[in-house]
């Protein structure tokens, strides 16, 4: 083979890998206009407004109902103050509102932050990995309560024993409210017992190679101090009574 | 001759600074497409979104229930201002509705019965996994249960569920399979919660465990 040829063949070679990365960024760039063609933009354009609207309203009224509390808590202290026996019940009231999770609780703890992967998989890569999936959220929230946490938020959200936390899709819903990633799991508990039984449980271990190797982001931070915010649902039942 | 390879390599490296200028071209773009998509929603499937939309709507009843229930508390307080009694009543029956809340009081009302069982049989039985069991409680408060116990265990705020070898662990109580969940609520919201297609149901026949759903009415948790 003469020089020139060999000259030659490095830039065929050269052209081939270029185009071979130009067609892949081209088909890249087609996939996601291909998917939208058939959902009707329009069409998603209002339900995201809708969506957005409900969400302004849930906001509204639950600072609505924060200041509510707060008017009550008040009017009970003044009236804790005519007769022993409603203080002897107010003090009761307050401290079972505190451990059904209805006030908010500050004291040491964790916070564990998970989110979707910076990097856009290739096509041969599984798209699933660099996503945190709802089941993820259940299963830190089951091992935080596991060793010990006393109360636990997923963004602003308090995660009571009946807080549902399931998908639309890509959408991880937490007590009917849309979240958005970076997802920050705020647990109040013994932040060393914490820190040390999650990090050493086996599906913790599951996220950090995910995050190794696809770039989720999984962290755990010990605080001295974390706040979790109080639950706004406190309605009675309506199907469950009391067994006489 | 010499001339003509000259002309080639020039035009190759034309063709090659073109490519590379279009390459560089759509590159900010790509990314761009796909950072607006993530943050936008827009090219969600529509069917997920009226999924959200339904969810943010049942939330916003439950926060103006809460807020109506408030705004009576409050009213009640100021005119109960000088009658201890009427106070003491307004408190007791708070002090109720949390206890039942809590789990420290027995309930009773309709619900479901949702019964699993795992496959012993064959030469590879199948096991509860963790992760589908929490699914499946998820929806099961999604679709509107009150309250919930496994194999009689209620489940509380602090109680985590998880297997440690053949035994379930629900909090500080230990059980083990056939499981019976108890959930008192809508039943008819709850048989349908768990039967979507593809859902919770679906994913635990696809892993050989046995599921039964049965209204009854009333279930009694402790």
């Amino acid at each position: 083979m003469t020089g020139r040829q060999k000259t030659g063949f490095v830039f065929l070679a050269g052209i081939f890998v270029l185009t071979a990365c130009f067609g892949y960024l081209l088909a890249v760039q087609f996939e996601p206009t291909v998917n939208s063609a058939y959902v009707v933009p329009a069409q998603n354009v209002e339900l995201v407004e809708i969506m957005k609207g409900l969400e302004r309203e849930n906001d509204a009224a639950a600072q609505n109902i924060l200041g509510l509390r707060a008017k009550l808590a008040e009017l009970e202290t003044q009236g804790a103050a005519t007769s022993t026996e409603v203080r002897a019940l107010t003090d009761q009231l307050q401290s079972l509102r505190t451990q059904a999770g209805f006030s908010d609780v500050t004291g040491p703890g964790v916070v564990l932050t998970l989110s979707d992967s910076s990097r856009t998989p290739t096509l041969s890569d599984d798209p699933n990995y660099f996503v945190i999936h709802d089941g993820y959220l259940r299963s830190v929230v089951n091992l935080m309560r596991r060793y010990g946490a006393t109360a636990i938020a997923i963004n602003d959200q308090r995660i009571l024993a009946n807080t549902p936390i399931v998908c639309a899709g890509p959408i991880i819903l937490v007590n009917s409210s849309r979240m958005s990633p970076p997802y920050v799991i705020t647990a109040v508990g013994n932040p060393d017992l914490l820190a040390d039984s999650i990090t050493q449980d086996v599906f913790f271990r599951v996220l950090q190679a995910y995050r190794d190797q696809f770039g989720i982001t999984c962290s755990l931070e010990k605080e001295a101090s974390v706040t979790v915010p109080a639950s706004l649902d406190n309605l009675p039942f309506k199907y469950a009574r009391e067994t006489k | 001759m010499r001339k003509q390879g000259t002309s080639n390599l020039r035009s190759i490296v034309i063709i090659f600074g073109l490519i590379s200028l279009f390459v560089g071209f759509l590159l900010p773009g790509q990314a761009r497409v796909v950072r607006e998509m993530k943050q936008t929603y827009q090219n969600e499937d529509p069917k997920d979104l009226i999924r959200v939309i339904k969810d943010l709507q049942q939330r916003k009843t439950e926060l103006s229930g809460e807020q109506q229930e408030l705004t009576q508390k409050v009213d009640q307080y100021v005119r109960a201002s000088d009658d201890t009694a009427a106070q003491v009543k307004q408190l007791e029956r708070e002090i109720a509705v949390l206890r039942q809340r809590m789990g420290a009081t027995a309930l009773v009302g309709p619900g479901i019965r949702v019964t699993l069982r795992e496959q012993s049989s064959g030469a590879a039985p199948s096991i509860l996994a963790d992760e589908d069991l929490l699914l499946l409680l998820s929806d099961l408060w999604a679709s509107g249960a009150e309250a919930i116990s496994l194999n009689g265990i209620r489940l509380t705020d602090t109680a985590s569920v998880y297997r440690a070898g053949l035994n379930i662990r629900v909090g500080d109580k230990v059980t083990n399979m056939p499981l019976v969940i108890d959930a008192i609520g809508d039943d008819e919201n709850m048989t349908k919660g768990l039967q979507i297609p593809g859902g919770v149901l679906d994913l635990l026949n696809l892993r050989r465990i046995s599921a039964i759903v049965q209204k009854v009415n009333p279930i009694s948790i402790k």
